[in-house]
């Protein structure tokens, strides 16, 4: 008889079926989705560049090459032909004979540009030179060579300037004389606005000098290659650069992400979120190697933006009760009869899942290191390649 | 022949391919396998646990178990076993979580049952689940284990971390506890 129960039991529940909730499945996969390991690269901030404004300075050495920097102004370009500093070569324009109205010229740049030619010649074309730069000037003796401070002057390469400029004393001024670390060539120089040349957009020396008494200076010594000047700093330009500079720019765009990882995970983010407007700013310090090559580092935030877009699980709320119920039994004794039982009841109720819409917003700084590249430099535009990490 | 394949036979994948289906982790196949065995699983789970609520808990770890370990299957044995002794085992890990294994029950006394086994069949089953329920949660264990599951006592023992004598005396004292709630529900001991 004891057995009975087990009988009893096991017949009525080995097949008992019971409904689970509505969305438990889902419920199962989300919680699955939660429990793996998830691995997530997001790089945010390499994407992030399609539109980009850059405001960008360039800061003046404070050390000793400041005042190099300014002994090359204008007012003092008369002895740039003669300065060849351990450091830097200067490219020098040589020409007397620059159109009247060039001279004449109220126009700042044309001044720059007509100064800056006088300043080659030795007297005698003082005519050209603004009244600012007359009175200036006139207390620079036009004969004696610069005796620049903390700075070695090449005689031999002035007396070489002075050489070149004697043979050239008579020529077209549409080939003007240009010289540079590669030698000297000849330019025509009213196609050039010589004050708004940059280092980027110095003329290109084609058409090798020819009509040099080369007997005068075969025996002087020339620059050469390996001397320390490896950038050609532009013509026009009043200060000189620092190889250091600092570097500002904001950027704003669209960032995405790339995700990885377990497959439902990936799908609930990327139909849930969707990229907004972003923004990034770097503080960089950059050396520049040469001409091409430049080394920056500094800082970079970028604020990332995206739009969540879900709507929550529906809530299932469960509440017991106690119900009273009627049955009729068979009583041993008593025969059929009606009995009432309590049974516990459980109620459900479902609370529809709300619509969610938010920006979340992703903060990160980051410390780059850059090797960037220019492949192309003209005269409004450039383009160049970066290559580097962003640690942080 | 196979253009309704996909469309119309979902219900008529055989069980190797929805086994297939989630090795492959295809949530189509997953959900399949889901609403084939959730109902009679859920009717497992409640056995175990106090409340609707518990053993859905319990399925739901017992399914997210069953699709991550779905590839340990052999094909040794019915699936439909393989799944249960999943939620079986899983509703025994909740339960060792939540309480005691064995509360001592005021039932020394209790003399060796009997019982009207007519009005016990009579009953529905989900007020006999309701019954079943109130037992304390060791009892109900070793109850389902033995009586409904048909586990050895030396099965159960090793389960549970006792010796089968436990799990003898557990069942004896499960069972004399179980009528004492039925007489509280009007099922008189004959």
């Amino acid at each position: 008889m004891s057995n009975e129960i087990e009988n009893i039991f096991k017949q009525k529940f080995e097949n008992f079926e019971s409904a689970p909730s509505a969305g438990l499945f889902d419920k199962i996969q989300a919680a699955r989705a939660k429990k793996k390991r998830i691995v997530i690269w997001m790089w945010s901030s390499a994407a992030l560049l399609l539109f980009s404004l850059g405001l960008g300075y360039a800061v003046l050495s404070t050390s000793s090459d400041s005042k190099l920097a300014e002994d090359n102004t204008i007012e003092k370009e008369q002895n740039t032909e003669l300065i060849t500093s351990e450091e830097q070569i200067f490219p020098v324009i040589e020409n007397d004979k620059l159109p009247p109205s060039a001279n004449e010229s109220a126009d700042p740049k044309e001044e720059v540009q007509s100064s800056k030619t006088k300043s080659k010649t030795t007297g005698g074309a003082n005519s050209f030179v603004s009244q600012k730069e007359k009175k200036r000037q006139s207390s620079i003796d036009d004969t004696v060579l610069p005796q620049a401070e903390n700075r070695t002057v090449n005689e031999e390469l002035a007396k070489l300037y002075q050489k070149i400029h004697d043979a050239n004393k008579n020529a077209d001024p549409k080939k003007a004389k240009i010289f540079t670390r590669n030698g000297e060539s000849e330019v025509d120089l009213s196609a050039i606005n010589l004050a708004n040349l940059t280092k980027r957009n110095i003329p290109e020396i084609k058409t090798p000098i020819t009509n040099i008494d080369s007997t005068n200076v075969a025996q002087i010594d020339r620059p050469q290659d390996g001397d320390k000047a490896d950038i050609n700093l532009p013509i026009g330009r009043l200060v000189r650069l620092s190889r250091w500079s600092i570097e500002a720019s904001a950027a704003g765009g669209f960032g995405s992400r790339i995700l990885s990882g377990p497959t439902d995970y990936v799908t609930m983010r990327n139909t849930t979120e969707s990229v907004k407007f972003s923004t990034a700013y770097n503080l960089n310090v950059l050396y520049r190697i040469n001409t091409k090559w430049s080394a920056q580092t500094g800082v970079s935030l970028v604020n990332r933006r995206e739009n969540l877009s879900y709507t929550s699980a529906d809530q299932i709320t469960y509440m017991q009760r106690e119900e009273t119920r009627t049955e009729t039994i068979i009583h041993p004794v008593l025969g059929e009869i009606e009995r009432e039982y309590t049974v516990t009841v459980t109620d459900s109720s479902v609370q529809k899942g709300n619509q969610t819409n938010q920006t979340n917003t992703y903060l990160s700084a980051s410390i780059p290191l850059v090797l960037e590249r220019g492949l192309y430099e003209g005269e409004k535009w450039s383009l160049m390649t970066k290559i580097g990490v962003l640690a942080g | 022949m196979n253009q309704n394949k996909n469309s119309t036979n979902d219900n008529q994948l055989n069980e190797h391919d929805l086994i297939n289906g989630c090795i492959r982790n295809d949530v189509h196949c997953q959900q399949l396998l889901y609403e084939k065995y959730s109902p009679k699983m859920m009717g497992v789970s409640l056995r175990y646990c106090n409340s609707k609520m518990e053993a859905e808990d319990v399925l739901q770890d017992a399914f997210i178990k069953i699709f991550d370990k779905i590839k340990t299957f052999k094909g040794e044995g019915s699936f439909e076993g393989w799944i249960r002794k999943v939620v079986v085992f899983t509703a025994l890990k909740s339960n060792d979580k939540r309480v005691n294994k064995f509360e001592p029950g005021d039932i020394d006394n209790v003399q060796e049952p009997s019982l009207d086994s007519k009005a016990v069949s009579n009953m529905e089953t989900a007020y006999l689940m309701n019954i079943l329920q109130e037992l304390p949660v060791g009892y109900k264990t070793v109850f389902n284990l033995y009586a409904v599951e048909g586990y050895s006592h030396k099965e159960i023992g090793k389960m549970l971390g006792v010796t089968d004598v436990t799990s003898r005396t557990q069942y004896s004292r499960a069972k004399q506890y179980l009528l004492k709630i039925l007489a509280k529900h009007g099922i008189k001991r004959i």
